[in-house]
């Protein structure tokens, strides 16, 4: 690595832009390019994260945004990934909990899950068969989607009493997929998992619910496969179910 | 029909605009990969409209030239696919330094003026032109601070051009704000600079402050001293380079944006008249 003096400086300048922190060499106009990182940073984590700043309110949001700045790295090249550096630095820091703000994680996670499943790169388009209430067959899920778990009912967007409405909850976010936005959907704890390992499993129906009753010692009945076939094409409705293997 | 090519800046503000648009078409748009890579839904289906009518030129965000910062080149696969996606052939980026201690900072800082930084750089040009297979192209940033000079602005880019070989993009409103705010004659920065390695301009706007200090906002129209300063440029450059017009906010009226482009794109025909 290069370390010459004006090299040197240079990298103490951009450490004083981060962190604010004193260095050892008189640089003009400092102030204002600090200022400007700070910026930069405030306003796409406030685009990202409107309800958690309307939540924490100004001193708390800036108290909390600038500690990040100067504490964490951020790794991220690309700038509109950056605000999920911030759930990193959250779940390190833990500054919510210190601060009686129990639920910032949850908000943090469910903001995030949104703001990313708008951006997130299409799947890819394969060829299937149309889903025919077959249970011994093995569904095709996009992965424009995510089941999120939550403590507080963050999805609600109330959160006057969060503290007093404590979950579980599990929200599908989804990206419709004819104007792109993204929705949700709220889930029994039952069809939360039940989604999630019809993505990521690659099994039959049948066998995904058998293992899911057994691991929940549920007894398998006619009512329990008529409601995963009724919510499998609810699933194929907001076609988040692109077919069948 | 003239050789000479008038782009626009892609924002998502005026992206929808910028597909329909029928009179005063730009020729080509810059983008920044960094902006559209791994982006899908609703973006990526309007970058594919885009694509289907213009070409595109890249200006870079993340590559922090001037740091000690070791390069990610991971990332850097993916600039280079998403250039060969779009066929791209200009693949700018700044002159500055945007990485430090391990970490981005998302903003374009200075790098010294010294020949210790023109070995650095040109080192690191050199192996980012290896490894995108094809030169960069290097811009003059703002400044606020002059970190180090032993060297001119000019006679750094100079150095550095010579040594790695790259190519400059001259953002003639960044020689007019630096020349205000630092108090020089730009005319003798485009005396100073080896017009020969320019492929690539830049114009746009800026906002003057209270306190006079003029920033590079890319929010306003261009003003007739920078329209000046360009129409030198052009005068002097060896051969016609595409020219981008920068504007980064305030969209409200897009007959600005037609109005700056159209003007841009007379002083470029009466240029290639008069050669």
């Amino acid at each position: 690595m290069f370390e010459s003096k004006s090299i040197i400086k240079q990298n103490q300048f951009g450490v004083y832009c981060r962190t604010g922190q004193e260095m050892d060499i008189d640089v003009e106009a400092k102030e204002s390019y600090r200022s400007m990182v700070l910026t930069n940073f405030d306003s796409a984590l406030r685009n990202t994260y409107p309800l958690t700043l309307r939540a924490l309110e100004e001193e708390k949001w800036t108290e909390f945004i600038h500690g990040f700045v100067l504490s964490f790295k951020c790794q991220e090249p690309q700038f509109w990934k950056m605000p999920f550096s911030l759930i990193s630095h959250e779940e390190k820091s833990q500054w919510g909990v210190e601060n009686n703000y129990n639920w910032l994680n949850d908000a943090l996670r469910f903001e995030w899950s949104q703001f990313e499943l708008f951006y997130r790169k299409d799947w890819e388009p394969v060829y299937l068969k149309g889903f025919n209430d077959d249970l011994n067959v093995q569904l095709v899920l996009h992965n424009e989607f995510e089941v999120v778990q939550l403590t507080y009912p963050i999805h609600n967007e109330k959160w006057d009493d969060i503290e007093e409405h404590q979950g579980p909850y599990f929200i599908l976010l989804y990206r419709d997929q004819d104007d792109f936005t993204v929705k949700m959907m709220e889930l029994t704890p039952f069809l939360a998992v039940l989604t999630e390992q019809l993505s990521i499993q690659p099994d039959t129906v049948a066998n995904i619910l058998e293992n899911i009753l057994v691991q929940n010692e549920i007894e398998p009945t006619d009512e329990i496969f008529q409601f995963c076939l009724e919510f499998i094409s609810k699933l194929e409705g907001i076609q988040l179910v692109k077919g069948m293997k | 029909m003239s050789n000479n090519k008038v782009g626009l800046g892609l924002r998502r503000e005026i992206a929808l605009e910028i597909c329909d648009i029928e009179d005063s078409r730009p020729d080509f748009l810059e983008l920044a990969p960094e902006n559209w890579i791994e982006v899908g839904g609703y973006w990526r289906s309007i970058l594919s409209r885009v694509a289907e009518k213009y070409s595109f030129t890249a200006h870079g965000l993340s590559l922090s030239i001037g740091s000690t910062d070791p390069f990610n080149f991971e990332f850097l696969k993916k600039i280079k696919d998403f250039l060969d996606e779009y066929n791209i052939d200009i693949y700018s980026e700044h002159l500055s330094f945007s990485t430090c201690d391990n970490a981005h900072l998302y903003e374009s800082l200075p790098v010294p003026f010294t020949g210790d930084a023109v070995k650095h750089i040109s080192e690191r040009i050199r192996t980012i032109q290896d490894f995108m297979e094809r030169p960069l192209v290097l811009e003059n940033i703002t400044y606020y601070t002059v970190l180090e000079a032993e060297l001119s602005e000019a006679q750094f880019f100079n150095k550095i051009a010579e040594e790695s070989k790259c190519k400059v993009l001259l953002d003639v409103n960044n020689i007019f704000v630096n020349s205000q705010n630092h108090n020089y004659d730009p005319r003798k920065f485009i005396e100073e600079i080896a017009l020969e390695n320019v492929n690539y301009v830049h114009i746009g706007g800026h906002e003057a402050t209270e306190d006079g200090l003029i920033l590079d906002t890319h929010g306003q129209k261009i003003i007739q001293p920078v329209y000046e300063l360009f129409n030198e440029v052009i005068r002097e450059l060896p051969d016609s380079v595409p020219v981008m017009l920068e504007r980064d906010v305030n969209f409200e009226d897009f007959n600005d944006l037609k109005e700056d482009m159209s003007e841009i794109r007379t002083i470029l025909d009466s240029s290639s008249v008069n050669v």
